[in-house]
């Protein structure tokens, strides 16, 4: 089974190179292809993961070079559980149809979209900065190339180049410094040296690396300062992309500070907590206040899950804190919080944007105060809409109930009442504009409206994507299990350095065949 | 829904725990709040059948309303924290759908969603109360939570009540957040029946009761005697005012709810015994009214008192009902208020914590205004005055039966108190210090005897009178005062938010200070790394590794003159003011060149070859779009400047540029221990097959980031090509006149031989790339621009090149290649990417030459995108 | 480690960076995309940086392997770890792509009548 490892990277690639080929030969077949390659891509997904409970974690090196040497990709429990998240946000989003029929038969579209599918997956399981970086770069330019030809207006996409090249060059400074000063790329090789006796200089070095490597994640992952290309990127988005963009976009970011934190920099993370609760708290508060002041659907989903992020930020400011402490059964509980809302927060911000993008598409806008009635137009929708706003607010008994939960329980046990207090509040606002779109736009009767002639919405898979998002909820005691293997091997750094020495390699044979 | 009523009485009646999982336990407690939301549950649910009937939507009521009943279910049964708050949220979210159940109605959404929020509100500063008690004694138990409540002192004590003082006044509708309670009168009169008199804000008296053993002794639970008091005459005052039926029983409610925190207040046994009875009577009298009203409303379509008149005439069950109703809540001998109302004067005179006469003022004063009330209602309601015209349409008389049954249990209750006593004393037993129990059911009778506190009782019902007719004299001075709405106060708090939110996103998006949150990245970094190191000396331990002797060399001289030339390039194009685009691609291009040189000083081949290429492939990019857009820069009116933007932009540019130069310090660094280049030098000949390591590296140890590259490249080509192609970009370019300079048959072969000279020396570079500097990076670049050269200057030519013509077939066909070549190896079970080395060749040729064919393509479609010749159908395919 | 060549490049980069931040924050497209272009020469110049260090005697055991016949004139005082350049010939390349991308966009946008961005 190791042999699939980098399968996720380079199963896309021949994806692309048999749409080019379906695409001579018969364009219509195109979005089937696709649909059929995504769910290739989900099996393959949950094969690793079915792996990686059985085998931990597991290294692969490419071209079969020896430890320091080559590129490897790492399968933990963690890039798993991403790589399983993506798969199914990319099939669902297939299902939903990505782009609009007239667009379907367009190559360049399905290219560049599982193109990007492979740079995601790249970033997932790399286990080398500079790989991480060439991943960053296939899947951030390929959007560009995706936002720029499918986006009927440019308006805010200018906000969203700008800053990912910003956060490109920073990387690179990172991977820079990286080699600079450790003599290494590669992450497991970077832990065991920090790991080991350290000059002053290589301490400080030590700490400027990682606050890079958190620069870039926090700009990826849309937290205070770096936020603003968010609600104008996702109001121009048209339908299933941008489900897809949000339950993805963010994630890579926190996945990096995750990797780095626990991985690759334990011994520095404590220095770090502060920012990230810091920066989570203002996310929250600015992300929800903006969205209360939100006249427009989409855009009042965007600053929402800025502050979404800001949940999650606090969760990680907790694991960070909790590092040095030694104190294994609390950090797993807040590893396993954190993941598990970033799950939830996927599945559950996907289908409210795509419930949004109905609306667009159903009323043409999607504009507080000047869309009413949507509950009689399309019962269906306002009811999905309900189900997913409850779950995203954190209503019993959906995912989002379990999701705060676990991450308020960590905050309780190790004494963080502020933080509990914040979330809360946060809780309220968030509910509050909720109930905003529920009021404004669902209930009420709108008489002139008409509905266009040629309008049908999938209801299907609308229906699909919410259903996932509580079918979380019962399916929380395999998730249970999953998440204790999942903590296990990342609350333990030592386990990520080891399993870089003995990863799967032909190298000592080639050695001996000369 | 029925069935479940019924089902649920019957378990409560008997004497068995119901669940043995310890999160439930059917305790005294639970048993008496049970009895009171199942036994008016069953009538409801009837009177709902009946009402509901041809209602839209009748099923999702029920629905809703089964939850409801689960919600309170679980509130009453639960003894772990966290399935009472989920409880808790349930009734909340089941009553949104309840009250909301007209969604054509804005007013009733509004109202829904302020009552949700106000009760979520309560639930989670509850949620907030069970994290720290978790905290606290790692237990969701409320046994636990006792035990640790009662030992709490100073500040948390405060903090304690204050957060059970939230949930409660949410939820139970105690000042100051009573002002949600009319609002929901827009739901269904079934809902205001049930969930508005009887069952969920009861629940706040519900906790409560709960919590009053562990939390009584604190001082700070008096709050809670205040608010009931303030809350009980609030209600009453402004509850004359109102002319809606529905109105008059919110406030009502909110009154009697009052009295109950009041007593709870207190704390005392006779309280607790007081209470409890008053509830349960309270519950039926309340719940009978709000029926009756309901029918009013159906048969009449109006609840305004000043239209509806002479009553009698038209529903005279429904009179009596409502009439002997409002007897017992105001307390008349017979009915079960009176037995309550005795009881809990009796509490407020065996008390020592508050002044006797003021306990006792208080409710009588409440009692006024609620006999006064009551008064105007029913004179209202029974003025014999046919003037005004009234659609009636009769209810039927089954419906009618409802409210009478409960006014009914209510005149039986009164007349026989002790039926209930089990229920009481078994939870005085469990909630009291003492053994006043038995004691206290002495007092279950139906006549307390000619005291001065039945004196007071009845002189209440007699002042009402006087005070009702005050009323009708002052009427202006009674509707200003009553004037002050909390809903008001909301309404205007959220407003505010949503005001604030915003400003706060029109900061976030206005369009010039884009720029400014460019810097931000330097701005923070500045921030957290400053405090990071405020105690290191940086300077120490960076500086510290170098070695600051001078030695004066030839090279020396020239580098300092290459930098000074770089720096001047630099700041040319820092200080261009002119709109001439071309000033700033020669710096540019300046910069590239010194670049170059730079790499060659620097010991790197490679990099000056590609960098030269790509400097040579990018400034023709330029030049092409200088040519496309024309020369000059193009100002708006508004590119005003400020000063404090452009404060901001040269102290993040000068952070970010201090950083910079310690970062470069920092990394400038000789590492002889790096164990990856140990191994690529060792197996670089032997098993690599090649000593240009730069080559291998990209290609063979790192090529797996080479094959990144190279999607990127090609997806790119990709898009952009349909980026202009669905903008309709091409048909939109000028014409660009290059290739008539070069018409003359001299030039022309002048410039083929150059070109395929061009194309040969990259081949060469391609192939002697694994020994010498070169590689298909260079080789492709290379060729690729010859090719793009061609197409520009000699295009009939270009088209005869047919395969290397079609550069996306090119793109598609090197794109394979290097797959096959990368996963070739998987079939023979070795990992991905392996090379081969037969003799002197090496298979990772196969992915240069991929790569080759890539780059070419890529070259030829970015830049040779101009002149690109397209047929007239444009719209479909890529 | 000598500290001449290092301070005058870390001050050219340092000075790169500054020009191509403030390029880049500037109102107009036409900037921007100087400034990103600048911006990708001062990566690339920082990332050869960081594999720098002068010829000494342990190095020349490098020097066998990578040593250029071609371009040698004269041998060059520094030595560039491989690794160093082969990282910096990916983002060189991976620029350009930015580069091309931004540079139609404005073309692009100029033929729409927009010029600010």
């Amino acid at each position: 089974m190791n042999f699939l490892i980098p399968f996720p990277f380079l199963l896309p690639l021949i994806a692309i190179v048999f749409l080019a080929i379906v695409y001579k030969l018969k364009s219509s077949w195109l979005k089937g292809t696709a649909t059929l390659f995504s769910f290739l891509y989900v099996v393959v997904a949950f094969l690793l993961a079915f792996h990686s409970y059985s085998m931990g974690t597991v290294v692969y090196h490419f071209a079969d070079w020896g430890f320091p040497a080559a590129i490897s990709y790492v399968l933990d429990p963690l890039s798993a559980t991403m790589l399983v998240l993506c798969a199914l946000s990319s099939l669902l989003a297939h299902c939903f149809g990505v782009f609009e029929k007239r667009k379907q038969n367009f190559l360049s579209h399905w290219i560049l979209f599982h193109g990007m599918h492979a740079g995601i997956n790249g970033a997932f399981l790399t286990g080398d900065f500079f790989n991480l970086f060439v991943s960053f770069e296939i899947f951030l330019i390929l959007s560009y190339c995706l936002v720029l030809s499918c986006v009927p207006k440019f308006k805010g996409v200018s906000k969203y180049i700008y800053l990912n090249i910003v956060a490109s060059a920073f990387l690179l400074l990172a991977d820079g410094l990286c080699y600079g000063v450790f003599g290494t790329l590669n992450m497991g090789e970077l832990s065991s040296i920090l790991a080991g006796p350290l000059t002053d200089f290589q301490v400080v070095a030590a700490k400027v690396l990682f606050f890079l490597f958190l620069l870039v994640a926090l700009m990826k992952a849309g937290s205070f300062p770096f936020f603003q290309w968010m609600p104008e990127v996702y109001a121009v988005l048209p339908r299933a992309m941008c489900a897809f963009f949000s339950a993805l976009l963010t994630k890579v970011g926190i996945y990096l500070i995750l990797r780095c934190g626990l991985s690759v920099f334990p011994g520095f993370a404590h220095h770090f907590f502060p920012v990230l609760i810091v920066l989570g708290l203002l996310s929250l508060f600015v992300g929800v206040l903006a969205a209360l002041g939100q006249k427009e659907v989409k855009k009042l989903l965007a600053y929402h899950t800025v502050s979404q992020i800001g949940y999650i930020l606090c969760g990680l400011g907790v694991v960070f804190y909790l590092i040095p402490q030694n104190n294994i059964p609390l950090l797993s509980l807040s590893i396993v919080a954190v993941v598990f809302y970033v799950i939830h927060h996927s599945f559950v911000k996907s289908s409210l944007f795509a419930i949004g993008s109905e609306i667009v598409s159903l009323r043409g806008h999607a504009k507080v105060g000047k869309t009413f009635g949507l509950y009689f137009q399309e019962k269906s929708l306002a009811l999905l809409f309900l189900f997913s706003a409850f779950a995203l607010a954190g209503l019993p008994p959906s995912s989002g109930f379990v999701a705060k939960f676990l991450l308020l329980k960590s905050m309780a046990q190790s004494e963080f009442y502020f933080l509990i207090f914040s979330l809360i509040v946060g809780g309220i606002l968030t509910l509050a504009s909720m109930l905003k779109i529920w009021t404004y736009v669902m209930s009420g009767v709108d008489e002139e409206f008409v509905r266009p002639k040629d309008y049908q919405y999938s209801k299907k898979s609308l229906f699909f994507y919410v259903l996932v998002s509580w079918i979380l909820v019962f399916s929380l005691l395999p998730l249970s299990k999953w998440g204790e293997h999942l903590s296990g091997q990342l609350a333990n750094p030592k386990i990520y350095r080891s399993s870089f020495k003995t990863g799967v390699t032909n190298f000592k044979e080639r050695v001996q065949e000369k | 829904m029925l069935l479940g009523s019924i089902i649920s009485l019957y378990f409560n009646f008997s004497e068995h725990t119901l669940l043995e999982s310890s999160y439930f336990e059917l305790d005294a407690l639970a048993q008496y709040f049970v009895t009171v939301v199942m036994g008016v549950g069953v009538f409801i649910a009837a009177y709902a059948f009946f009402y509901m009937k041809g209602n839209h939507s009748f099923v999702k009521f029920f629905i809703a309303l089964g939850f409801f009943q689960l919600g309170m279910l679980g509130l009453a049964l639960s003894q772990h924290w966290l399935l009472f708050i989920i409880s808790w949220e349930l009734t909340s979210v089941a009553s949104f759908f309840l009250i909301s159940h007209e969604v054509k109605n804005i007013t009733s959404q509004k109202g829904a969603m302020r009552t949700f929020i106000v009760t979520v509100l309560g639930g989670l500063s509850l949620l907030f109360l069970a994290f720290w008690s978790y905290g606290q004694t790692g237990s969701w138990y409320f046994n636990d939570s006792y035990v640790w409540m009662k030992g709490l002192s100073g500040v948390s004590s405060v903090l304690v009540v204050a957060l059970v003082f939230m949930a409660v006044a949410t939820k139970s509708a105690q000042w100051p957040f009573q002002f949600w309670l009319p609002g929901a009168m827009a739901a269904p009169t079934p809902v205001s029946a049930y969930l508005h008199s009887a069952t969920l804000v009861k629940a706040g008296i519900f906790l409560l009761l709960r919590l009053s053993p562990a939390l009584k002794e604190h001082s700070s639970w008096s709050v809670f005697f205040v608010v009931g008091a303030m809350s009980y005459l609030l209600g009453g005052f402004w509850a004359i005012t109102k002319k809606d039926l529905k109105s008059i029983l919110a406030y009502s409610t909110i009154a009697q709810l009052g009295l109950m925190v009041m007593f709870l207040g207190l704390g005392t046994d006779w309280a607790i015994f007081a209470v409890l009875v008053h509830l349960l009577s309270h519950a039926f009298f309340k719940a009978s009214l709000f029926m009756s009203v309901g029918i009013i409303d159906h048969s009449f379509h109006t609840r305004n008192i000043s239209v509806i008149h002479s009553l009698f005439k038209y529903l005279p069950m429904i009179v009596v009902s409502m009439v002997v109703a409002s007897l017992a809540m105001a307390g008349f001998p017979g009915l079960n208020g009176f037995v309550s109302k005795e009881l809990l004067l009796k509490a407020g005179v065996y008390q020592s914590e508050y002044p006797i006469t003021l306990v006792v003022v208080i409710v009588i004063l409440g009692a006024v205004f609620t006999c006064a009330y009551l008064y105007k209602m029913l004179l209202q309601l029974l003025k014999p005055d046919l003037s005004k015209k009234l659609s009636f349409h009769h209810p039927g008389l089954a419906i009618g039966l409802f409210p009478l049954a409960l006014v009914v249990a209510c005149v039986v209750v009164g007349l026989f108190p002790y039926l209930f006593k089990d229920l009481y004393f078994n939870v005085l037993e469990m909630l009291s210090s003492g053994s006043k129990q038995d004691y206290l059911m002495t007092y279950l009778k139906p006549w307390f005897g000619f005291d001065w506190l039945l004196a007071l009782g009845l002189s209440s019902l007699v002042l009402g009178f006087f005070y009702y007719q005050i009323y009708l004299k002052q009427q202006k001075i009674f509707s200003k005062l009553a004037s002050l709405r909390g809903a008001y106060i909301f309404d205007q708090v959220l407003e505010a938010i949503m005001n604030l939110g915003s400003k706060v996103s029109y900061f976030i998006n206005d369009s010039r200070s884009v720029s400014f949150w460019l810097l931000l990245p330097g701005v923070f970094s500045f921030l957290v790394l400053g405090n990071l190191f405020w105690d290191i000396n940086i300077f120490d331990t960076i500086f510290s590794r170098f070695d600051f002797s001078l030695k004066w060399s030839t090279t020396f001289v020239v580098f300092c003159l290459l930098s000074i030339l770089m720096m001047f390039s630099a700041f040319m194009m820092l200080f261009n003011r002119s709109k001439q685009k071309w000033v700033d691609v020669v710096c540019l291009g300046l910069n590239g060149t010194l670049l170059i040189i730079f790499f060659y000083f620097l010991g790197a081949p490679d990099l000056v070859l590609t960098q030269a290429s790509v400097e040579v492939a990018s400034l023709s990019l330029f030049a092409l779009c200088i040519l496309l857009t024309g020369k000059k820069i193009k100002l708006k009116n508004d590119d005003k400047k400020s000063a404090f933007t452009a404060g901001l932009r040269i102290v993040s540019c000068s952070l970010m540029a201090i950083g910079g130069f310690l970062l470069a310090l920092m990394t400038l660094n000789p590492h002889t221990n790096s164990a990856a280049m140990m191994n690529y030098l060792q197996n670089a000949y032997t098993l690599a097959g090649g000593k240009n390591l730069v080559n291998i590296i990209l290609v063979d140890f790192r090529g797996f980031d080479t094959l990144g590259e190279i999607l990127v490249l090609g997806a790119t080509a990709v898009g952009v090509y349909a980026f202009l192609r669905r903008r309709r970009v091409f048909k939109k370019l000028p014409q660009l006149g290059l290739y008539k300079k070069t018409d003359s048959s001299w030039s022309r072969n002048w410039f083929s031989i150059l070109i395929c000279f061009i194309f040969v020396v990259g081949l060469f570079f391609h192939f002697r790339g694994h020994y010498y500097p070169g590689g298909g990076f260079i080789a492709g670049l290379v060729i690729g621009l010859s090719l793009v050269g061609q197409k520009f200057f000699w295009p009939e030519s270009y088209k005869r090149l047919i395969f290397f013509s079609q550069p996306f077939y090119l793109l598609f066909v090197g794109f394979a290649l290097a797959l096959v070549s990368v996963l070739a190896p998987v079939i023979v079970g070795h990992n991905v990417f392996r090379s081969y080395q037969w003799g002197f060749f090496v298979s990772s040729t196969f992915f240069d030459t991929g790569l080759l064919l890539l780059v070419i393509a890529t070259v030829v479609i970015l830049i040779g995108s101009p002149k690109e010749e397209l047929p007239e159908e444009d719209v479909s395919a890529i | 480690m000598l500290a001449q060549y290092s301070l005058i490049m870390a001050a050219l980069f340092a000075i790169m960076l500054f020009v191509g931040f403030w390029l880049l924050s500037a109102l107009q497209l036409w900037k921007k995309i100087i400034g990103v272009a600048l911006l990708g020469n001062a990566v690339n110049f920082y990332l050869v940086l960081s594999g720098f260090w002068p010829r000494t005697k342990s190095t020349d055991v490098y020097v066998l392997v990578s040593r250029p016949a071609f371009l040698s004139l004269g041998d060059s005082e520094f030595f560039s770890d491989p690794v160093s350049q082969a990282l910096v010939l990916t983002a060189i390349v991976i620029g350009f792509a930015v580069l091309a991308l931004l540079l139609f966009y404005y073309v692009y946008q100029v033929l729409r009548k927009k010029d600010q961005l």
